[in-house]
């Protein structure tokens, strides 16, 4: 069996809010070990949202959304508002290869935990830091959440639908795509200390992530000096693309044509109806003018179909369909099951289920110990206190009577 | 400027659009030298994509495709023909990475596919975008970035919770944000799949589908589906925080968050202490649940103010607040500016062209002061000549053959 990625890497891990927790599940995923470094005045925010519900005092071990985010990490506590607690990270970071942090600006430098004094007792070290606005600059110090990331990034004025006031995002997205970035500088930063022994600070500003996959709107004004508004589902490549209602309880289909030659073939799967003819839809142009009407006689063909009735047959076709799928069709998708998708995970607080598999290497036998389950808040006490940092039973216990360990 | 992460590695690619693309483009960037291959008829077809200058369409000056191509060299080779098939192994004998969003057939069926290359050159790490994966009953389907964020599941969550499902459809988030997850996804499973090989010394195909990036984007909705059952229907969604846009004078706010110490701090800036004795906003769940009679009152506050006004004041509370930036406002961002966040290219025929720089700060190993994207078949001498060691005389005559 070939190794994992990062086998033999250890993360310390202090990150505690979404974008944080992502990107370290990915290095768990990929072989590394990581552990948590939580308290009962810190814990991973994720472990106070059960069943759907922001608790004040949760029971930390039962939440799914910490699960599925966490699942396979380590977890001891630490005060780290205490000159032992802050000693103590520092022994362990030692004793790491890479450092994960998404606390607000400042709050590592209080700790005496930042990159400029880790990088003297771990000249090696890689540090990631990820932040709304970024380490540096006048707004350093904002506070930010994926949805004002979605905000200042532009982002926000270019979703929503057609015609209507921008909307709050359903999917905390500025969330999903910052710890896909710092994953990959993490990996790159990795090969780098392997090939020459250095270690480096990764500043990961969410904005920044953001804008850097928002370049459209952007260079839309820069190359013709105005902008657009949202577009709702369509795009302004090409036409048809929308979706469109169907047969069913708020069902849905996703049609793109890219090109003349998936034009041709949607036209001939409908039949060659007598509105496809005629120069209003003769073009690509021609189609996105008429966009409108045209999305009109395709809404007309799909409502008496369901959307998997119109996907298969679009996708013979050759054209690009698919329904809007839901949490619980995904649950069941043929596809997804097929390539291994959902692993089956045991964790006794919450009891048996199965977990999405990250996407690396689908469609091969997942590789033991990648999906165990999430930690209990501290379980690794004794692991991190006795065994890595060498402390005796008693000594962890005085710890924890003075609520260092804790 | 110090060296790229990937400096001394080499990748291939033959993609079009935009996963493809932006995975080489990333790996160019981290300071990998990249080489495009495009078909000598038409090429990428991003090329006919926007924005352009003044609406004026031009194979060299689509903005989408310069930024998803800065930092290549670009050949153009046909894989019609059995010498552009050559030339294409030829070069992925030499190269650490081939990145390539072709069907799951086409290689294979051209005696290119992975199992081929890799007797060729076991140290390969190629890299397959696809919008459902190599196997599978979907793997022939065609996805772009619409169709991927429905069947990827993310389509009714983006629309947010709704109270009549026929009036508001589910809904695309704005741009070509599931195409650019699914590239930066499969960057990740590259650079992984790189350092997999320092540890095996051997390279290995990554196969990988964007309905699984996307779909992964919801694994906290699917645990919890497995684990409790829940399934949140796009009416009863549970609003687990208060979050929402506010109306300001200019446009729109965006404000998110009412743990109590924020709540405290949110009812001291408004000036509104009785608000503290209502009961409908006891705690955070309450203030969730009683968002609708909230807002307006918040409202009071923002509307005779500007967006930015708006925005400041509250951040120096310490409050999650943001205004809703317009492209304009994007690019004379002061933060952005003091960071050097936006870069410039000079690109030939177009000028200077200023764009998003790097997505992160890699104190060591930065990413690296963009090249201009190429035009197709640009390097096709560089390339041919300089590292096959094609003699010069006979690139006239591929181009007459329609090889290059």
């Amino acid at each position: 069996m070939s190794p994992l990625p990062l086998d033999g890497i250890r993360v310390a891990d202090f990150t505690r809010i979404q974008a944080g927790p992502l990107a370290t599940h990915w290095l768990v995923i990929l072989g590394a070990e990581v552990i948590k470094i939580e308290s009962l005045k810190a814990m991973d925010l994720s472990r106070r949202t059960v069943q759907g519900r922001r608790e004040d005092n949760p029971d930390p071990n039962k939440s799914t959304g910490f699960m599925a985010t966490n699942a396979g990490k380590k977890s001891c506590t630490l005060n780290l508002t205490t000159p032992r607690g802050q000693e103590l990270a520092r022994e362990l970071i030692q004793k790491c290869d890479i450092v994960a942090e998404n606390y607000a600006t400042g709050v590592m430098e209080r700790f005496g935990l930042d990159y400029q004094s880790l990088k003297k007792i771990k000249p090696d070290l890689i540090m990631v830091s990820t932040s709304g606005p970024g380490r540096t600059g006048p707004e350093k110090d904002d506070v930010a959440y994926a949805p004002t990331i979605h905000a200042n990034s532009g982002l926000a004025h270019i979703s929503g639908h057609p015609g209507q006031n921008p909307i709050s995002l359903g999917i905390m997205w500025s969330d999903v795509i910052t710890p896909l970035n710092a994953a990959c500088a993490i990996l790159a930063a990795v090969y780098h200390r392997a090939m020459t022994g250095q270690g480096q600070h990764i500043d990961v500003s969410m904005t920044e992530a953001t804008v850097s996959l928002t370049p459209e709107p952007l260079l839309e004004y820069l190359m013709t000096g105005s902008f657009s508004e949202a577009l709702g589902n369509r795009d302004y490549r090409y036409a048809p693309s929308n979706i469109y209602r169907c047969r069913g309880d708020d069902a849905w289909v996703a049609i793109s044509v890219s090109s003349e030659e998936e034009w041709k073939a949607l036209c001939r799967a409908l039949g060659h109806p007598a509105w496809a003819k005629g120069p209003k839809f003769a073009d690509n142009y021609s189609r996105r003018q008429n966009e409108k009407e045209l999305d009109r006689h395709i809404g007309e063909w799909t409502k008496t179909k369901t959307p998997q009735e119109i996907t298969r047959l679009l996708q013979a076709a050759g054209v690009a369909a698919g329904p809007t799928l839901a949490v619980d069709q995904l649950f069941r998708d043929p596809q997804l099951n097929e390539r291994g998708f959902f692993v089956p995970i045991e964790y006794e607080p919450i009891g048996k289920g199965f977990m999405a598999r990250m996407p690396y290497k689908l469609g091969q036998p997942n590789p033991p110990g990648q999906y165990l389950p999430p930690a209990r808040l501290g379980e690794h006490n004794p692991y991190v206190f006795g065994q890595l940092l060498g402390l005796s039973g008693e000594e962890i216990e005085n710890l924890v009577q003075d609520q260092i360990i804790y | 400027m110090a060296k790229g992460a990937l400096s001394g590695l080499t990748v291939l690619e033959y993609a079009q659009g935009i996963p493809g693309p932006y995975c080489a483009r990333m790996l160019g960037s981290l300071g990998a030298e990249v080489i495009k291959v495009e078909d000598p008829a038409g090429g990428d077809m991003a090329r006919t994509w926007g924005p352009f200058p003044d609406h004026n369409p031009h194979p060299d000056q689509s903005g989408l495709f310069i930024y998803l191509n800065l930092n290549k060299k670009g050949i153009s080779l046909s894989f019609k023909t059995a010498t552009g098939r050559r030339l294409f192994k030829e070069l992925a004998q030499q190269v650490d990475f081939l990145i390539e969003s072709t069907p799951p057939s086409f290689l294979p069926r051209r005696g290119l596919g992975y199992t081929a290359l890799r007797k060729l050159n076991p140290q390969l790490i190629m890299t397959s975008i696809t919008p459902f994966g190599q196997t599978g009953p979907y793997r022939d389907w065609k996805a772009d970035d619409l169709v991927s964020t429905h069947i990827g599941g993310l389509g009714y969550a983006f629309s947010g919770p709704v109270t009549d499902p026929e009036a508001v459809p589910p809904l695309k988030v704005g741009g070509h944000q599931a195409d650019f997850a699914t590239a930066v996804t499969a960057t990740i499973d590259t650079l992984a799949a790189l350092n997999e090989r320092r540890l095996s010394g051997q390279g290995s195909h990554v196969d990988f589908g964007a309905m699984e990036a996307l779909a992964a984007v919801r694994k906290g909705e699917l645990a919890a589906y497995s684990f409790e059952g829940t399934v949140t229907s796009r009416t009863q969604t549970i609003l687990r925080r208060t979050t929402g846009l506010l109306k300001c004078r200019d446009g729109f706010v965006q404000m998110h968050g009412t743990t109590e110490r924020e709540w405290q701090g949110l009812v001291a800036a408004m000036a509104r202490p009785e608000l503290l004795q209502d009961e409908r906003f006891k705690n955070e769940n309450l203030r969730s649940e009683n968002w609708g009679v909230l807002k307006p009152i918040i409202e009071e506050w923002t509307a005779p103010r500007t967006k930015h006004e708006a925005a400041r004041t509250m951040q120096a509370a310490h409050l999650a607040f943001a205004p809703i930036n317009t492209p304009p406002e994007v690019l004379a961002s002061e933060q952005l500016a003091a960071r050097g966040f936006f870069v410039e290219v000079n690109q030939p025929g177009l000028g200077r062209l200023k764009l998003p720089g790097a997505p992160f700060k890699l104190s060591a190993t930065p990413w690296q002061a963009p090249l201009p994207a190429p035009t197709l078949g640009q390097h096709n001498q560089e390339i041919l000549c300089g590292r096959l060691g094609l003699p010069k005389g006979e690139l006239p005559g591929l181009r007459a053959a329609g090889v290059i």
